[in-house]
């Protein structure tokens, strides 16, 4: 397998507070990463930060994000859109924003089409239906002359999956896909950018706060913490037998059907850009010790390149 | 004792020149410190009970009972008087607070509000941010200068102020990170265990309501389809749409067996039909001409569905 995207030692801040610290990953060809954690862990700058849309208060301090051979960081704005859009497809939390509303949906398509390929518009039509029916969206003449409003959240998410696989990109990034959809409309989402994995082979990043959806979806899973990547690992061994105590904590706190009641874990998540000097988790760790407030912790690797930072963890067993 | 009693609660809005009924003859009842589940998809109509239920809504038929009292037209200072059995949790904790008050002064207006004399309620404030679980220094605080978590705390605090009988939480969790989430549904229970008072948990998480409540209803465009003890409801599921819901529920284990169902979507439709047919695997042709209604099949276990036994 070849690596398609590999991002290293990343540190981004916002207004000069620090959001990542330090954040090392690949993506190999293909493969589907589910990247999870609380609101304000930093999954969602991670993902603005590979595309290149920070916005102005947001800054990448160094690192590097190599995208096929090519440092995303460092290069014009010019070549940076080329690949946006073309190799690099993007899918947002809220569907309804993700749309012009005052524009039909037909014509923001053949926008996106015109925009990186010379292409006529019958020819543009044919192949936005041929994508709509391979997603499984019937009716694809009817999509296209409605405005977002006149389409449910649900079908919108569905469209705009479509809109950011219209030009076959090689990696798609998702943002909370399907937070903000139904349970069963989400699960259909959730299908649809599985199918798409296997009719195109395209590789999917997916940042999402639904550790089902992850464990359904993803190849890989990077768990975050407070700007800090803190467990990674196939599905199986991050899910099945976590090693970080926060990586536990969660899956505990999440209710289960049929299941007990959930256990939250004490004390708050951080506060926006607060520093620590130690583990960013120590504060809630039942765990916590001397060298965890002090010290940063170092990569431990487990096996299959299971990875996890913590001192604590291999103490125990 | 009921605590609150629905009967034949219909709601319908006026939209696009037609009546679009969000609510169509419901009717259920929370037994004194029962704690009961409302499920269902958004726009199911399961806000707008809530809200007939605390009279931000009228209800367009049907009537209430709080305490076998008809408060259906409750109106000026007897309404007023009805809030001090009846409390609401609202879904985004940073918008139910004055965002200009500090936080002890909102909580502590209820309390002037329902005749604690002034000269306790300071006190009385720190005690229910003890109760739950925040330092009493967030009296002096904004909304703004805390979490979504603390906030909600604060929601809760003010909500028990005057030990209200009933208290409704409109996807009171929703917002909130999962560790939180566990935090404030553990706080939940445990007041309901000191003070005895009855839940309306509102909430489109199946499997949250399922580990906290005592009975769920299920809600489907505007009716409820099912109604039963919990376990009733999870392990001996009755509707189908009941079972779609369970089933939409991804797994967390890696390895658990599980398929994703695949569900036709449903057009907007009059008439009287089952308004679940469209979607139902086991629709037949009874399904499309008549609605069921709401048949027992256990003893407190409820579907409405043709064909349940």
């Amino acid at each position: 397998m070849t690596t398609i995207l590999e991002i290293e030692k990343l540190n981004v801040s916002y207004h000069g507070t620090s959001i990542l610290q330090d954040i090392n990953m690949k993506v190999e060809k293909g493969e589907i990463l589910g990247i999870v954690g609380e609101s304000g862990s930093g999954k969602s700058t991670l993902l603005k930060a590979i595309i290149g849309l920070l916005g102005d208060n947001g800054r990448v301090e160094s690192g590097r994000v190599s995208f096929d051979q090519v440092d995303l960081l460092r290069i014009s704005q010019k070549e940076l859109r080329n690949i946006r859009g073309t190799q690099l497809g993007m899918v947002f939390q809220n569907p309804g924003m993700s749309f012009n509303p005052i524009r039909k949906i037909g014509s923001q398509f053949l926008e996106a089409l015109k925009n990186h390929r010379k292409i006529d518009e019958a020819q543009a039509m044919k192949q936005i239906l041929d994508m709509f029916a391979k997603l499984g969206l019937g009716d694809g003449k009817r999509i296209l002359n409605s405005y977002p409003f006149e389409l449910s959240g649900g079908m919108n998410q569905r469209v705009a999956i479509a809109l950011a696989m219209i030009m076959n990109p090689q990696l798609l990034l998702a943002d909370e896909p399907t937070s903000a959809l139904d349970v069963t409309v989400q699960a259909q989402c959730v299908k649809e950018m599985m199918d798409l994995r296997d009719h195109f082979g395209t590789t999917i990043i997916i940042v999402t706060h639904n550790m089902g959806v992850v464990s359904h979806m993803a190849d890989k899973v990077a768990v975050m913490y407070a700007g800090d990547l803190v467990e990674y690992g196939s599905k199986t061994d991050v899910l099945n037998h976590p090693e970080h105590p926060y990586t536990k904590a969660l899956i505990a706190s999440i209710p289960q059907i049929g299941g007990t009641l959930p256990k939250g874990i004490p004390g708050q998540p951080p506060a926006f850009g607060q520093v620590f000097t130690g583990c960013s988790f120590s504060t809630r760790c039942h765990l916590c010790d001397d060298i965890c407030i002090h010290e940063k912790p170092v990569m431990h690797n487990c096996e299959n390149g299971h990875t996890v930072f913590c001192h604590k963890c291999f103490s125990e067993v | 004792m009921n605590v609150l009693e629905l009967k034949d609660i219909t709601k319908t809005f006026p939209k696009n020149k037609k009546a679009f009924t969000a609510v169509d003859g419901v009717s259920f009842s929370i037994k004194k410190g029962e704690c009961i589940g409302l499920v269902g998809e958004s726009g199911c109509g399961k806000s707008t009970i809530a809200r007939i239920i605390t009279h931000l809504e009228q209800a367009t038929s049907g009537e209430i009972f709080m305490n076998e009292r008809n408060v259906t037209h409750l109106k000026g200072k007897e309404l007023r008087n009805l809030y001090q059995n009846l409390q609401m949790v609202f879904q985004n904790p940073g918008d139910s607070f004055n965002p200009r008050i500090k936080l002890g002064s909102s909580i502590g207006e209820v309390l002037i509000n329902f005749g604690k004399p002034r000269s306790e309620v300071k006190r009385t404030v720190q005690q229910l941010l003890e109760q739950v679980g925040l330092n009493p220094e967030f009296a002096v605080r904004y909304p703004h200068e805390i979490s979504g978590g603390q906030c909600q705390r604060a929601a809760i605090a003010r909500a028990i102020a005057i030990e209200p009988d009933l208290l409704i939480c409109d996807e009171a969790t929703s917002a909130l990170d999962v560790s939180v989430q566990a935090q404030i549904v553990d706080l939940i229970l445990n007041l309901r265990n000191e003070m005895n008072m009855s839940y309306l948990f509102i909430s489109h998480d199946l499997a949250l309501v399922q580990s906290i409540c005592d009975r769920i209803l299920v809600m489907h465009r505007g009716r409820i389809v099912e109604e039963g003890s919990t376990q009733d409801v999870i392990e001996h599921t009755a509707h189908p749409y009941t079972k779609l819901l369970l089933s939409s529920v991804f797994p967390i284990h890696p390895d658990a067996q599980w398929q994703i169902p695949t569900v036709p979507q449903a057009t907007e439709e009059e008439g009287n039909a089952c308004r679940f047919w469209q979607r139902c695997p086991y629709c037949r042709e009874q399904c499309k001409k008549e609605r069921p209604e709401l048949k027992k099949i256990s003893e407190q276990h409820y579907a409405a569905c043709h064909f349940v036994e």
